[in-house]
C-alpha cells in the first residue's frame, strides 16, 4: 500500500479527530451508562461494525487521491455518514436524561445530508475519470486491469494485449472485419543499455512509449510486449493503412532527440517495425509467432543493409 | 577429477546473485527477502570473492519467483551476463575467432561459466546438438525454468553481440509452455518447442565455424593463461554430472551398474547412493533420463530403428526397451516417432 498521499491530508484527519472526540466527549458528558442487562449486544456489534467501515473508506479514500475539490467532498460527506453511525453506535451504551432527548431526534440527520453531499462528489468524481480516461487514449480498451500495468512505460503488458487480441478475433468473425497488429524493436537496445546504464535505457522506453501514443488514432492500443519490443492493435484496419502508420511511427522515432541525462547532445534511435493483417483463421498465439517471425526476418534485412 | 556437493559454495555472488538483487530491488523488493533461506545478507554482497553453494542459489531463485510477479528477470539476468560478468574469462571469449571455441571454452571452464547445468555435444550430418542436464541433481520445474531462460538468453545474447544479429538454430526445451511466451519471442528469438523430453539446442556447423570479427589468438591465449591458473586450483564439476558423464559415456559398450560405478569413484556403493539423495536424486532415475534421452536423440536425429536403439542402449529385447520407453515419456516409440 502506497501511503505518499496522506500527507496532503493532515488537516482533514484534524478535523475527523476533533469531531470524533466531541461527539465522544460529548455524549459522555452528558449521558448516563446503561446497566450491563440493558445491553443488545448484537445491536452494538453491529451498528459498532458499520461505523468502523465508514472510517475504513474515509482511509481509502484519502490515500488514493490527491487533495482538492472532489476529495473534500467525499470526505465531508462521508464524514456526516459516520457522525450518524457513530451516535448511533453510542446510544446502546448510554441513555440520556430527559431534557436531553433532542439528540436521539437529530442522530440520524447528518447521514443523509452526507450522502447527498457525496453523490454529488461521486458525479463530479465522474466527470475527473472522463477527463482521465481520454489521457489514457490508445493505453486502453473496454477493460481495466490495473495489475497488468507495466511498470516502466506505464502501457498495459503484454497480457492485456492477448487479452484483447482474443476479443478482436471474435469481433472480427462476427461484424466481418478484420484488424492489424504491429510490432516496433528498437535497435540496438542492448548497446545503448551497455553504454548509459539500464536507467537510461527504461527512460528511453518510457519516452519511445510516449512517441508511439501521439503517433496513433483514437481506435488503437499500444502495449509493452517485452523488453524493446511493442505492439500495437488496428482495428479495422487494412495492411495499406498499417504500414503507413508504421512508417510514421518509426520517422517520429527518429527524430526524438533523446538525451542522456543532463547531456545536451541528443542520441537519436530507430527501430524496426512490421505489420500483420488477420486472416480470418489464425489463433492470437499464432498471429504473436508469425509477427514476431516478421520482426527477425526484418532485422536480418535491416542488418544486411548496414554491413552493405 | 574433482566434484562439487549441494552444499559446497562455489556460486559466486558477484557473477550471479548481486545483479539478481539488484533487478529484484527495482521492483520494489528488499535484498534481504530474496537471500532470506541462504547465510548471507544483503551487506555481505559487497565482498568480491564472496560464495554461496547451489542449493542456496536455488532458494534465492524460489524467493524470487514467489515474491516478483515479474517474468523477464531470468531473461534480463542472461543478457547481462556476456561479457560483463565473466571477469578474466570475457577477454577470452571475445577473441574466441569463431562459435566453436566460445562452445570450448563453455565446456573448460564450466564451474566459472554456469555450474548448474552441463552441455554435451552431439553430432550429426552438418548440424551440432548441444544437450543441457542439470549438473546439480533434481531441481523442480520452475527452478528449471528459470536456470534454461537464464543460459538460454546468454548464450543468445553473446551470439548476437558477437554476430551483431541473431543466427537460426532451433531450440527444444523440457518444460511445457509457459504463459509469458512474449519473452521467448524478445529474448530468445528463435523458434522454441515447449514439452519435449529433452533440452536442446541445434545449430547448422557452418555458424559455429564461421569465422568471427575483431579477435586476437594471442590475446585470447593471454586472457586464457590467466584464466587457466584458477582453473587448475579448482577445476570441479557437479557431483550428479560426473555421475551422468560416467553413464553416458559408458552406456553404449561398457557396464554401467551402480557397483560399477561406485568402483569408479572410488565409494561403496552405500555412499553413492547417499551422495545421489543428497542432490535429491538416485542412480535409477540417472540412468533412466540418459538413456531416455540417447533414445529420444538416436529416433529423432538419427532415424534409427528401435532394434537398434534397444541394441544400443543395452536392452535384452526390443519388447523391454518399448515397455521402458513407455515408462519414461508415457508413449510407445512409435507413437513418439509420429508426434
Amino acid at each position: 500500500m502506497n501511503l505518499s498521499f496522506l500527507k496532503f491530508h493532515r488537516h482533514l484527519f484534524f478535523i475527523l479527530l476533533v469531531v470524533i472526540t466531541t461527539i465522544v466527549g460529548f455524549t459522555a458528558h452528558i449521558g448516563e451508562l446503561k446497566p450491563i442487562v440493558d445491553l443488545d449486544l448484537f445491536d452494538a456489534a453491529g451498528e459498532g461494525g458499520i461505523t468502523l467501515m465508514t472510517l475504513v473508506w474515509i482511509f481509502f479514500i484519502l490515500i488514493s487521491r490527491p487533495a482538492g475539490k472532489v476529495t473534500t467532498l467525499l470526505f465531508m460527506g462521508l464524514t456526516l455518514t459516520h457522525v450518524s453511525m457513530l451516535l448511533d453506535f453510542i446510544d446502546e451504551f448510554y441513555v440520556y436524561p430527559d431534557n436531553n432527548t433532542w439528540i436521539t431526534t437529530i442522530e440520524s440527520l447528518p447521514a443523509p445530508v452526507g450522502m447527498v453531499i457525496m453523490s454529488f462528489a461521486l458525479y463530479l468524481w465522474h466527470q475527473e475519470q472522463m477527463t482521465i480516461n481520454t489521457q489514457l487514449r490508445n493505453t486502453e480498451r473496454y477493460y481495466r486491469d490495473h495489475s497488468l500495468t507495466d511498470y516502466i512505460t506505464g502501457l498495459y503488458s503484454a497480457k492485456y494485449m492477448k487479452d484483447q487480441l482474443q476479443r478482436e478475433i471474435s469481433n472480427a468473425a462476427i461484424h466481418q472485419e478484420s484488424f492489424s497488429v504491429m510490432l516496433i524493436d528498437i535497435r540496438k537496445f542492448d548497446r545503448f543499455n551497455r553504454e548509459y546504464g539500464d536507467q537510461q535505457g527504461d527512460i528511453l522506453l518510457r519516452e519511445t512509449a510516449q512517441v508511439i501514443l501521439m503517433n496513433l488514432r483514437d481506435e488503437d492500443l499500444a502495449c509493452r510486449y517485452a523488453s524493446d519490443r511493442f505492439i500495437i492493435l488496428m482495428p479495422n484496419t487494412s495492411i495499406q493503412n498499417s504500414e503507413t502508420l508504421s512508417a510514421q511511427i518509426e520517422h517520429s522515432i527518429a527524430n526524438l532527440a533523446f538525451k542522456v541525462g543532463k547531456s545536451t547532445s541528443a542520441k537519436y534511435q530507430h527501430v524496426a517495425s512490421c505489420v500483420m493483417q488477420f486472416d480470418g483463421n489464425d489463433d492470437y498465439l499464432t498471429i504473436l509467432e508469425k509477427l514476431n517471425d516478421r520482426m527477425l526476418a526484418t532485422k536480418h534485412h535491416l542488418n544486411s543493409k548496414d554491413v552493405a | 577429477m574433482k566434484t562439487f556437493e549441494r552444499q559446497d559454495e562455489i556460486v559466486l555472488c558477484r557473477q550471479f546473485v548481486v545483479v539478481l538483487v539488484d533487478l529484484a530491488k527495482q521492483s520494489g523488493l528488499h535484498p534481504d527477502k530474496i537471500l532470506k533461506g541462504t547465510r548471507c545478507f544483503y551487506q555481505d554482497l559487497e565482498q568480491a570473492n564472496l560464495t554461496i553453494s547451489t542449493a542456496e542459489y536455488l532458494t534465492i531463485i524460489d524467493n524470487t519467483l514467489r515474491l516478483t510477479n515479474r517474468d523477464d528477470l531470468s531473461f534480463i539476468l542472461g543478457r547481462k551476463y556476456f561479457p560483463s560478468q565473466l571477469g578474466q574469462l570475457s577477454q577470452a571469449f571475445l577473441n574466441c575467432k569463431n562459435l566453436l571455441e566460445m562452445l570450448k571454452l563453455c565446456q573448460l571452464f564450466q564451474l566459472q561459466i554456469f555450474p548448474f547445468l552441463y552441455i554435451e555435444v552431439a553430432k550429426t550430418d552438418n548440424k551440432t546438438h548441444l544437450l543441457f542436464n542439470s549438473a546439480i541433481g533434481e531441481i523442480s520445474t520452475s527452478q528449471q525454468t528459470f536456470l534454461y531462460e537464464f543460459v538460454l538468453s546468454a548464450m543468445i545474447g553473446a551470439i548476437k553481440y558477437r554476430f551483431g544479429e541473431l543466427i537460426p538454430m532451433t531450440i527444444k526445451l523440457p518444460y511445457k509452455q509457459v504463459d509469458y511466451i512474449e519473452q521467448y519471442h524478445v529474448h530468445i528469438g528463435n523458434k522454441v518447442s515447449f514439452d519435449q523430453q529433452l533440452a536442446m539446442l541445434t545449430i547448422e556447423d557452418k555458424y559455429l565455424t564461421q569465422t568471427l570479427q575483431d579477435c586476437s589468438q594471442s590475446l585470447k591465449k593471454i586472457a586464457l593463461q590467466d584464466a587457466r591458473i584458477i582453473r587448475k586450483e579448482k577445476y570441479m564439476i557437479g557431483f550428479v554430472q560426473a555421475v551422468s558423464q560416467f553413464i553416458s559415456t559408458r552406456l553404449i559398450n561398457y557396464d554401467v551398474s551402480l557397483e560399477r560405478c561406485a568402483v569408479y569413484f572410488a565409494m561403496s556403493p552405500a555412499t553413492l547412493k547417499r551422495k545421489l539423495a543428497q542432490h535429491k536424486t538416485s542412480y535409477q532415475i540417472l540412468l533412466d533420463k540418459i538413456r531416455c534421452q540417447q533414445a529420444i536423440f538416436a529416433m529423432m536425429e538419427h532415424q534409427y530403428n528401435n532394434e537398434y536403439i534397444a541394441h544400443r542402449l543395452q536392452f535384452n529385447d526390443v519388447t523391454n526397451f518399448r515397455r521402458a520407453f513407455k515408462r519414461w515419456t508415457g508413449m510407445t516409440p512409435t507413437a513418439f516417432r509420429a508426434k
